[in-house]
């Protein structure tokens, strides 16, 4: 009879210990991530910002109405809608003219709408023949690109009105400063409002501690406000002071 | 400054300093060897302790030593510890029983000296990496505040650069470090009980298969009459 050494035999389930090892740390990694989330977030003081000179953030839509009605809905109400018996198929045109032919038609109630809209149908049905479709289409474009450019200048207005009050509640002003000298500086900014480097003065008031306190100022206020329509920032922006213009 | 801190754990661990990580990291890699070597032991005890329970059934009913025997050598990579123990003694007996000259107390002493080897090497295969979860349970918290320790002392460290300290001046750093604490407590606290518990387990075959040994013995003294 031959000798055997009676060894142990490894008892099995390598790969279930080990896949069951995995799961518990995943387990444990879970846990952890969605158990563990302590916030320290104190209660945000709400900071309101007052801008003068520019009644435009909250009245927007009337104001844009208003000043291009005498120039615009001549032009648009009777070339817009042809597009419409001509290429049905392109909706946003027509959704436009139901928007702007309501502030233009201020007075008439509701009810009186449908009406003067079918007259109104009838009339660019007639006038429809004469205009070419491309010169239209051109025609609105350019509209379109002029109303962008007024709405981005308006909002960039807006916007660095914002800057200025913000920096002049920060400034502390010096006690020996004699009328409302006028000042003007240069900022780079970054898209997140931060400012880069060192605001350069353009124009002194005349009063170096005056300038310094400006200059102080703008580094206070950083990050400065983000404008409201992104297309609207500059990264470089001329800012006029007037310390005392309140 | 700026006070508001989004304490989720990425960010705790990513925050910490170096050293805090390398703990991090070993003590992780200690968790994960310490709850493979729990699984492996546990599948392994448990199934020492059905195949005890098999055999001794199998052996108590009264069946022909020399037909245990064969399936024993047959199948013997699929037996089970206590099955190993008997085909030692068993073989040693058969061979020590062919030589006339020896008599019945020296057979079966020989036999008794082969079933005891075996005994030893089953058990102390039973009884291998619970000394590594001992370390784990002992060890790992003091690996775990040491860390804590260290990314303390780094909190503490940055007080000195701020003029006016307050606590969130060192609260995330402390959150940091106490992670330490934490992933050290969960490698050492499994491993603790596990430890305790296989050590019993082992313990308890290992009772088994000593009376078990002392009972064939003296099955195998019967034989002689």
């Amino acid at each position: 009879m031959r000798t055997v050494l009676l060894q142990p035999v490894p008892a099995p389930g390598k790969t279930a210990a080990m896949v069951l090892a995995v799961s518990v740390h995943l387990a444990l990694t879970v846990f952890l991530f969605y158990g563990v989330n302590w916030q320290t977030r104190p209660a945000m003081p709400v900071e309101v910002e007052l801008v003068r000179g520019e009644p435009a953030p909250p009245l927007a839509p009337p104001e844009e109405a208003k000043p291009e009605a005498p120039a615009e809905p001549k032009v648009e109400v009777t070339p817009e809608p042809k597009v419409e018996p001509r290429l049905p198929p392109e909706p946003p045109p027509k959704a436009d003219i139901e928007r702007k032919v309501k502030p233009v038609k201020e007075a008439p109630p509701k009810p009186r709408y449908d009406p003067l809209r079918r007259q109104l149908e009838d009339e660019i049905k007639q006038t429809a023949e004469r205009k070419s479709v491309a010169a239209i289409n051109q025609e609105q474009a350019t509209l379109r690109a002029a109303r962008a450019a007024a709405q981005r200048q308006r909002a960039e207005r807006v916007w660095i009105d914002r800057i200025a009050a913000k920096i002049r509640s920060n400034i502390v002003r010096p006690g020996n400063v004699a009328g409302n000298p006028e000042a003007k500086f240069t900022v780079v900014l970054l898209p997140d409002g931060s400012v880069v480097g060192e605001p350069k003065m353009t124009r002194s008031t005349g009063n170096s501690a005056l300038d310094a306190a400006i200059e102080r100022a703008i580094k206070k206020s950083d990050p400065l406000p983000k404008p409201d329509d992104p297309s609207a920032f500059q990264r470089e922006l001329n800012i006029t002071f007037k310390p005392f213009e309140d | 400054m700026n006070i508001i801190q989004d304490l989720s754990i990425l960010e705790l661990v990513s925050n910490a300093s170096l050293v805090v990580k390398l703990i991090l990291a070993l003590l992780v890699g200690v968790s994960f060897t310490s709850w493979y070597w729990i699984f492996r032991k546990w599948f392994a005890l448990r199934d020492a302790r059905i195949r005890t329970d098999n055999f001794e059934r199998d052996f108590w009913s009264g069946g022909d030593l020399n037909a245990l025997y064969q399936s024993a050598v047959n199948d013997r990579h699929s037996t089970g510890a206590q099955e190993r123990i008997f085909e030692a003694g068993y073989r040693e007996f058969i061979k020590l029983r062919g030589q006339k000259a020896l008599d019945p107390a020296t057979v079966v002493d020989g036999a008794r000296r082969a079933m005891r080897a075996t005994y030893q090497r089953e058990a102390d295969h039973l009884e291998s990496h619970l000394a590594f979860l001992a370390s784990v349970g002992s060890v790992s918290p003091y690996i775990g505040l040491f860390g804590t320790v260290w990314g303390i002392m780094h909190a503490f460290r940055g007080l000195a650069n701020v003029s006016a300290a307050t606590l969130a001046n060192v609260a995330p750093g402390i959150a940091e470090a106490l992670v330490a604490t934490a992933i050290g407590l969960f490698a050492a606290i499994p491993a603790v009980v596990a430890y305790n518990r296989y050590a019993h387990d082992v313990d308890r075959i290992s009772v088994r298969f000593e009376s078990f040994m002392e009972e064939f013995s003296n099955i195998l003294q019967r034989q002689f009459k």
